[in-house]
Order: structure tokens, then C-alpha cells, then sequence
């Protein structure tokens, strides 16, 4: 995932009224988002190219490494399906060692 | 097919293939010159190598597991199981040796003679106290996969096939107490824990039976693949027994006698494939991503 910069001025021409917290405080929400979608899925609502493709990702390595119909096991809406379920069960029969490096490739493979 | 598995099932094919020649040769000529020799080295030798590959496996399969994962006590069990098979088949073989006369064996050499019982023991620790461990291991793997409801309750099927196990049991513990009677000489403390191979293999099929459903729910993957070799090692193992007995009562011809005795190298090569099973999905996921594809193909 790309790690973004806080921004270290504000861009007085563009908001002049804005005050720099609430700058950083908005750029920190939305990175808090992506990485809430990312770790527990988007839940009910829209799905974002970026949060389907991640799901393809660990539905791929759920396959390979568990079975077929591992994702439908843990839900049963595969659109609810997310790191944050699959981990217990990964971690139980890989151990930690090995799913940090499936988290790793669920986020940051292309 | 990950790589490990390959090379043990061609090692089992190739061996396997040279076994067929011996036994084409029994079949042809009715000596049991060159069967005997290829079940002596090359088949004792075959036990050996599966069971150090399968040690070598199982423990790279526990060092993956911290030590508070629930896991790690499996596989721990599993390395002790495997080492128990490989300190079974480093006896059976060096007894094999002394009876085999080999010119060249390391035994002869030294002037070393191997007690009689060498081969009774291998049986005693690659038999019972093997399958005592691997018992163990299994029922943690069935408590785990009922934690995350991967368990699935027993069919009817199953309770059939639990009763008929109990039934055999019973069968056997009457056969034994037979032979417990004043008409027949003492039997030593090793052939009174060889009796229990039976009854701890069929609660070993029972714990198969259930890790086979689990398997079936979840699907095809590595680590089911690393638990469904067990399963096919221990119905092996069953078939073998089968077949032990079947050529007691004489139900085989002599020439089908000989070819039941390679069961045993299928179950060996199934439970050295079932770590490396293991093994491939904890490292799959550190594969660059070319090489994932290219064993994506096979």
C-alpha cells in the first residue's frame, strides 16, 4: 500500500480558512479508512476497485493454502470475506510466522 | 505439486519399478533370490531415507510454530512420531543386515553381532508407540478443527464403521486371551505391545475418517492435502495389516503373497509426504511471485 505524506504546510491558497489540524487530522482518517477496509472489508457498503482486489488476493491464497472452499467457509458472503476473519484460521494451521507474509502479499501484491 | 512431495513419490515410483523386476523374476523362475535381496537392502534402505526425510520435514514443520501456538505441540508430536519410524527402520535394517550377510556391511566389518530382538524392537517403536504419537497429534488436529468449526459431527457411516472397529477389537482381545493360555509358551513384553497395534490403528482410522470430512468441507488446499496424505498412510497401513493377516489364513496364492508386502512402501512414502505438504504452504507465501506462477501450473 502506498505510504502517503502528512502534509507539513497548509495550502493557504487553496483553503485559507482551514487550520493545519484538520488538514492532518482528514489525511489521518482517511488512511485509518483504507486501512480499516483493507483489514476488515467494506461490510455492507460499496466495495472500491483497490477492496475487491484485495479480496481476490487473500481469496487466492485461501485457496492455495487451506482449499477451495475455505473463503465460503469463514463467510458466506465471499464480499464479507476479510484479513481480519481470515487471520485465526491461517494462523492456526500456518502459524504467525507464515501469515504475516500472506498479510504481506494480500496488501502489497499487484 | 510441491517440490518435496515430487521427488518422494519418484523415488517411491523408481523403487517401486525396480521391485516389479524382482518380482517378474519370482514369478518367472519361483526364486526368491532377487525379491529377497531387493525387500533386504534396497527396501530396508527405502524405509530409511523416507523416514529421515520425514523427520527433516517435520521439524522444519515445528520450528514454523511459535512456542504458545496450538500447532506447534502437533508437530512436536509429529517429529517424535517420525523419529520413532526412523530409529524403527535404522533397527529393522541393521537386523536385516546381519541376516542378509552383506560382504559388505559395516557389521561384519566391526565383528559387531546385533542382538535377536533388534527387529522386534524397531516393530515395538515403529509400531505402537509410533501410532500412540500420531494418535496424539491427530486428536489435537481434530480439537483445533473443531475450535473453528471446520468439525464435522459423525454420520451414521461413521458410527458403522466405529462399532464394527470395537467389534474387531473384541475379536482380537478374545484371539489373544486364547493364546495367553497355560498351552503356550510365555510371550515377551514386546509381543504383548505389538498386540495392541490393532486397536490403536483402528482408533487412528476412526480420527482419519473424521479429519477426512473436515477436509472435504474446506476443500483441496496444502494443508488439507498434509493431512489427507495421513489419512492415506494410515488406510495404507490398514490394507497392509489386511494383507498380514489374509496371508496368515491362507487366502493369497504364494506368488500374491509377495506383492502385498509393497504396501508398505506407499505408506511410507504417504507419511513423508504429508509434512512436506505442510511445509510447502508455510513457505509458498515467501516465493517470489514467478515462481508462484510457475508452481501455480504444476
Amino acid at each position: 500500500m502506498e505510504r502517503g505524506k502528512l502534509p507539513t504546510k497548509p495550502d493557504l491558497a487553496l483553503s485559507p480558512a482551514v487550520p493545519v489540524q484538520d488538514l492532518v487530522a482528514d489525511e489521518l482518517s482517511r488512511k485509518m479508512q483504507t486501512w480499516s477496509e483493507a483489514w476488515f472489508g467494506a461490510g455492507s457498503g460499496e466495495t472500491s476497485a483497490e477492496q475487491s482486489r484485495l479480496r481476490q488476493r487473500l481469496l487466492f491464497w485461501l485457496k492455495r493454502l487451506l482449499g477451495d472452499d475455505a473463503g465460503t467457509m469463514l463467510s458466506e458472503n465471499t464480499q464479507d470475506l476479510s484479513l481480519a476473519k481470515s487471520t485465526p484460521l491461517l494462523t492456526a494451521f500456518l502459524g504467525r510466522k507464515a501469515m504475516v507474509e500472506v498479510s504481506r502479499r494480500v496488501l502489497n501484491d499487484e | 505439486m510441491p517440490r518435496a512431495v515430487s521427488w518422494i513419490w519418484m523415488y517411491c515410483a523408481v523403487h517401486v519399478a525396480l521391485g516389479a523386476i524382482a518380482y517378474a523374476h519370482f514369478l518367472i523362475t519361483g526364486s526368491y533370490q532377487y525379491l529377497t535381496w531387493y525387500f533386504v537392502i534396497p527396501g530396508t534402505l527405502f524405509f530409511l531415507v523416507t523416514a529421515a526425510a520425514e523427520f527433516y520435514l517435520a521439524f522444519e514443520c515445528r520450528a514454523g510454530f511459535d512456542v504458545d501456538e496450538p500447532m506447534r505441540m502437533v508437530w512436536t508430536t509429529i517429529t517424535l512420531t517420525s523419529s520413532a519410524r526412523f530409529l524403527a527402520a535404522t533397527l529393522i535394517f541393521l537386523d536385516h543386515w546381519r541376516f542378509a550377510r552383506v560382504p559388505a556391511s559395516p557389521l561384519l566389518v566391526l565383528g559387531l553381532t546385533p542382538p535377536q530382538s533388534l527387529a522386534e524392537i524397531g516393530e515395538v517403536i515403529g509400531g505402537p508407540i509410533a501410532m500412540v504419537l500420531l494418535a496424539f497429534a491427530l486428536g489435537r488436529v481434530l480439537a483445533i478443527q473443531r475450535e473453528f468449526g471446520i468439525l464435522r459431527g459423525l454420520t451414521r457411516a461413521d458410527i458403522v464403521l466405529i462399532c464394527l472397529i470395537i467389534l474387531f477389537t473384541l475379536g482380537e482381545a478374545a484371539n489373544i486371551e486364547r493364546y495367553l493360555g497355560p498351552a503356550y509358551p510365555r510371550r515377551s513384553v514386546a509381543q504383548a505391545i505389538l498386540w495392541m497395534s490393532d486397536p490403536i490403528l483402528g482408533f487412528l482410522l476412526v480420527e482419519a475418517v473424521l479429519i477426512r470430512r473436515s477436509a472435504h468441507r474446506i476443500g483441496i488446499g496444502l494443508v488439507s492435502k498434509c493431512w489427507g496424505m495421513y489419512v492415506i498412510a494410515i488406510m495404507a497401513t490398514l490394507a497392509g495389516d489386511a494383507a498380514i493377516w489374509g496371508a496368515g489364513e491362507e487366502l493369497f496364492t504364494q506368488n500374491l503373497v509377495p506383492l502385498t508386502w509393497y504396501i508398505w512402501f506407499f505408506v511410507a512414502a504417504a507419511y513423508a509426504s504429508a509434512p512436506a505438504y505442510q511445509l510447502a504452504a508455510m513457505k509458498l507465501p515467501q516465493l517470489p511471485r514467478s515462481e508462484l506462477n510457475d508452481s501455480q501450473k504444476t
